[in-house]
């Protein structure tokens, strides 16, 4: 009897040491592909806080460098952003964020008012398989799930990814428990130029009301902030496609009055920020590039040191350690990629 | 006694767990078959329930552009080399994945795609002003009544009215009971 | 629920553990109270059609059962008053009077299953006949197919014809009766079980028996494996193959007949598995439905090993009791005076083609299932009318007959045959199967196989290795089971093998199952990831 317990035992262990290792070797690495899959993990390897964390979608983790508001500010910062982020993750992940940190600012892109409903399980996975395992990731799974999608497979990946036993490769041996980090506080660096030309305008829509959800959400984010003392930053960063509408700039400017929240709307600002999209976009006016992002994120921080939200941490430890860390590495980064790109278009 | 608690309570956990994760995995992982010698559901096995179309139906809202009829789904290669090059071209990369979603602009109309595989397939036609005319006779400026006559009853309200036909939409959006958007759009 | 969902298995596991934790004298009203779950989720309506048919059933047996004994005591009273005339006289006038209970049984829990199931099949074919003749036409009716009603009613009707017959005794408890009908292992595909049969382990006390339910649990794993990895995978080059006749007509045909063979046998086999393993963890025993098919070396050896259970209700519910019937008998007498010996053998053609018919609309309210049906029952006949050229044949070759190599062309011969009969399942109508089946002799095009076409289907090379790999060890599990099923063989030789072979099927299903957003039939070849 006692013999069979111990085979029984035995086996099982073996089965879920098993499960574990193909959960870990199935799952997407985002380590030479679509690295934007691995944003939202990166933040659980930050070693000290932020003054500043940004919270949103591409518009957020495209066009921000949180290197040049340390260098030139001495302001600590993070891009929790992440691709196509609805606003109901965006909340979660402003809650989760807050169980590891109590940053002064918090910045949330509105873009994502837009949409009322779940959108696409690709997207939800970038944006959610990265998150522990943790009460906010739960209800964000299960705000974010659509229709044809399970719970159960979000707990165990496997269950979603077992489809990719036909294309694993190298890489997910090599980075079968640690990851590469692909990003520079959150901010995905791109240097490539491609000029906005013949960006169409938007198309008329029957409605341009935002969801009920969504202003709900944006409802609990404000809330949230005010219950921790973290004052509430609204941005539409300055991406001239996806088409923000003046119907919509119209109900967050009165939302924001309304609450007492700035708002900045970046695309009233190109000209102060000296944006020039024919050499500041990467992909024709949908994200900035890097010198772009620098333009940017130097007129914020120029901003939040003047509203007084933030207070110049250069020379005060342990930040400058980590930071002066961070720079040489976005430096080495940023040389690296020019002189690809340079190899790849040299008339540019 | 202690086992039957035991196993009392680990029922009653996943009696929990059945209801909390409804909507649970392998739902659809049958495929479509059936189970075959009791094959009583339609048809048995690899059944004909039909395939994804790549085109929308033929008896779908089609659009014409100088004797060129654009409809959703169809190869955009097809319609680039009927209406010749459009007067501004824009491509959006989608974020993270590959693949771009291109506009088209032509006098009077929009056409954007999706990418499928290595082609561009039709995913809207937009009308943008009252040069271009549907088939059936709309265009920017007509009335919520010229659209009764030409369509018949609709879908929706007084600010947007739908008709569909077999995998296409068409969209009117109206202002003050005149339309001022025309679109077709996968269904 | 699915057999293949999460639901389901949570179902199951819940319902295991509180069915060895209560006392054993309630274990049979749990199963109960979870058979009605169970259908319950496949919609409460579902619950009136089965209940009808529960209650209907348990009252006419028990009125039939309560007949026949007051009959009886009153003829052993009454029997030396009796003259042999009049004993055989009153004995016809029982049991036709017990009869009528019974027919009128059938024809309501018949005459359910045909509105539900028939009605716009025959609605449809009149409209058409209509239509010719340029009538109007009839309206249809749009009721959805309560679940697993073809097997609950003819498993009932089986049991009242047991009654009747005095074969069993009918079920007094209402409770247990309606168990009977609704047991939920079985209530999806079958099989369709004899109330003496299962009725034995059904109601019984049922303690922990770890080799019993291991085996369950083994057998349940095993038919998850045919299910997800092999079936669901072929299913997909299967519904590009039919969805596109045209296009796919010749060697294209014959891979059809091929894969619906393989696709729907470890469907069909592996949803048995999971049957029949649900019910032995659960200590119920039921009767196999399938004897490795494939092997059957006529036609008529393959259907007494395929869905076996069905096969005998229609022969010992239909054929026999018609091949008794007066009409019948006097055809035969008719026939056999008339056309001599051959003549001798009309009324048994006649009778098979009968139940070949009732067979084939069984599966399905289509002309295909009904033609499918009748090349069964024409094969057969045709096969016996052959029997003394075979004899010649024979004759001529007598070391061909019980050699390998014959017996192999011989369930080649079997399977092909039922192969291509059997696709009159997946294509849209006759005419179009027939063209189809036509065109594997007109349009042969053998490049097909090897100039990548079949990439094309929707699933890629890994696909086709991993459901050749899988149907190969169908294969073998097959053949080397034959004496004694490798299972039981693994644990001879050492627990740990049965063990391992457990954990590694079930990570191939997790790996290699079709399930999950990742096969979404749409989403599928357009996978992002």
């Amino acid at each position: 009897m006692k013999k069979h317990i111990w085979t029984a035992v035995f086996w099982c262990a073996l089965g879920v040491t098993a499960l574990v290792l193909l959960n870990a070797l199935f799952m997407p690495k985002y380590m030479s592909d679509i690295p934007e899959g691995a944003l939202i993990a990166e933040y659980y390897r930050e070693e000290a806080g932020h003054d500043v964390v940004f919270i949103g979608d591409c518009e957020v983790y495209e066009n921000f460098s949180p290197d040049l508001l340390w260098r030139e500010y001495g302001i600590p910062s993070y891009i929790r952003g992440s691709a196509q982020q609805l606003i109901w993750q965006s909340y979660y992940l402003m809650e989760e964020t807050l169980k590891y940190e109590t940053p002064k600012v918090m910045v949330f892109n509105v873009l994502s008012m837009k949409y009322g409903e779940p959108q696409s399980e690709a997207y939800n996975r970038l944006n959610l398989d990265g998150m522990r395992l943790s009460r906010q990731k739960l209800a964000a799974v299960r705000a974010s799930m659509t229709e044809e999608e399970s719970f159960l497979s979000y707990l165990f990946p496997l269950l979603r990814y077992h489809t990719r036993w036909n294309e694993l490769s190298g890489e997910d041996v090599s980075y079968l428990f640690h990851r590469d980090i692909v990003s520079d506080s959150g901010y995905l660096m791109n240097v490539e130029v491609r000029p906005a030309e013949n960006v169409p305008q938007g198309k008329p829509l029957p409605s341009y009301e935002f969801a009920p959800v969504c202003w709900d959400y944006l409802d609990k984010m404000a809330d949230l902030c005010q219950s921790r003392g973290v004052q509430l930053v609204l941005i539409k960063a300055p991406s001239l496609y996806p088409w923000w509408y003046d119907q919509w700039e119209e109900q967050i400017e009165d939302y924001a009055a309304q609450k007492g929240l700035p708002y900045l709307n970046f695309l009233e600002y190109t000209d102060e920020l000296g944006l020039d999209f024919s050499a500041d976009t990467y992909d024709s006016g949908l994200h900035l590039n890097l010198y772009g992002a620098e333009k940017l994120s130097r007129w914020f921080g120029a901003w939040l040191t003047e509203q007084g939200l933030v207070e110049d941490r250069r020379g005060q430890e342990p930040y400058t350690g980590i930071w002066n860390e961070k720079s040489a590495a976005y430096a080495a980064r940023k040389e690296r990629l020019e002189a690809e790109w340079r190899r790849e278009n040299p008339a540019k | 006694m202690k086992r039957n608690l035991f196993c009392a309570l680990l029922a009653l956990a996943l009696t929990l767990s059945l209801a909390a994760c409804g909507g649970g995995d392998g739902n659809r992982s049958s495929a479509g078959s059936s189970t075959g010698g009791s094959a009583s559901q339609s048809n048995g096995g690899g059944t004909s329930s039909s395939q994804q179309q790549p085109n929308a139906g033929p008896d779908s809202y089609v659009f014409q552009a100088g004797g060129t009829s654009v409809s959703i789904d169809q190869d955009m290669s097809e319609v680039l080399a009927a209406l010749g090059e459009p007067q501004s071209y824009f491509e959006a990369e989608s974020c993270a994945f590959e693949g771009l979603d291109k506009t088209y602009t032509y006098s009077g109309f929009v056409i954007t795609t999706r990418p499928d595989g290595e082609k561009d397939f039709v995913n809207s036609i937009l009308l943008t002003d009252d040069s271009a005319t549907t088939p059936e006779g709309i265009y920017i400026g007509s009335s919520a009544d010229d659209i009764k006559a030409a369509y018949g009853e609709g879908e929706g309200t007084d600010a947007l009215m739908t008709y569909t036909r077999n995998g296409t939409a068409l969209n009117f959006i109206l202002d003050n009971g005149k339309v001022f958007s025309i679109e077709y759009l996968p269904e | 629920m699915s057999f293949a969902s999460t639901q389901f298995l949570a179902f199951l596991a819940a319902l295991f553990l509180l069915y060895y934790a209560i006392p054993r004298r309630h274990q049979w009203k749990l199963l109960l109270a979870g058979s009605l779950f169970f259908y319950w989720f496949a919609g409460w309506w579902c619950l009136i059609y089965i209940g009808v048919t529960a209650l209907t059933t348990y009252a006419a047996a028990r009125k039939v059962e309560d007949m026949a004994q007051a009959q009886d005591a009153w003829f052993q009273v009454h029997r030396p008053e009796l003259s042999k005339e009049e004993r055989k006289d009153w004995k016809a006038r029982a049991k036709s009077a017990r009869f009528r209970w019974v027919l009128a049984c059938l024809l309501v829990n018949f005459g359910i299953l045909a509105v539900v199931k028939y009605t716009n099949f025959v609605v449809g074919n009149l409209n058409a006949a209509l239509s010719a003749f340029g009538g109007g036409q009839l309206p249809g009716f749009s009721i959805v197919l309560p679940m697993g009603i073809s097997f609950y009613t003819f498993q009932s009707m089986g049991y009242l014809f047991d009654v009747y017959r005095k074969k069993c005794p009918a079920e007094r408890n209402l409770g247990k009766f309606a168990l009977f009908v609704t047991f939920f292992p079985q209530l999806i595909q079958g099989p369709i079980s004899r109330f003496g049969d299962l009725s034995a382990t059904l109601y019984a006390e049922h303690s922990w028996n770890t080799r019993q339910i291991a085996m369950g649990v083994e057998r349940v794993i095993w038919g998850l494996a045919k299910k997800l990895i092999i079936a669901d995978r072929l299913a997909i080059p299967l519904r590009a193959l039919v969805a596109d006749p045209d296009r796919y007509q010749g060697v294209y045909v014959l891979a059809v007949i091929f894969l619906y063979a393989i696709q729907l046998y470890a469907d069909f086999t592996g949803g048995i598995d999971i049957t029949i393993g649900v019910a032995q963890m659960l200590g119920v025993k039921v009767a196999e439905n399938f004897q490795r098919p494939f092997f059957s070396k006529n036609v008529a050896e393959y259907w007494r090993r395929w869905h076996i259970t069905m096969g005998t209700w229609f022969r010992d519910y239909l054929f026999y009791p018609m091949s008794v019937s007066k009409p019948i008998l006097d055809l035969h007498q008719k026939c056999r005076n008339r056309f001599g010996p051959f003549g001798k053998r009309i009324s048994v053609h006649v009778c098979s083609l009968i139940l070949w018919f009732a067979t084939g609309i069984w599966h399905g309210a289509s002309w295909n299932f009904i033609v499918w049906g009748m090349l069964n029952g024409v094969v057969i006949i045709i096969s016996e009318e052959c029997e003394p050229l075979y004899t010649r044949f024979h004759a001529r070759f007598p070391r061909l007959k019980g050699s390998r190599g014959w017996d192999l062309v011989q369930v080649l011969r079997t399977f092909w045959l039922m192969g291509a009969i059997r696709v009159l399942d997946v294509y849209r109508d006759v005419p179009l199967t027939f063209r189809q089946l036509g065109s594997v002799v007109a349009g042969f095009r053998p490049q097909v196989l090897w100039d990548g076409s079949f990439l094309e289907l929707g699933i890629s090379l890994g696909d086709w290795l991993v459901a050749a790999v899988g149907a190969l060890s169908l294969l073998a599990c097959s053949l080397l089971g034959r004496r004694e099923p490798v299972r039981e063989r693994l644990l001879r030789h050492s627990p740990h093998l049965a063990w391992g072979g457990c954990l590694l099927l079930i990570l191939c299903i997790l790996i290699f199952g079709v399930y999950g957003i990742g096969f979404d039939a749409s989403q599928f070849i357009y996978n992002q990831f």
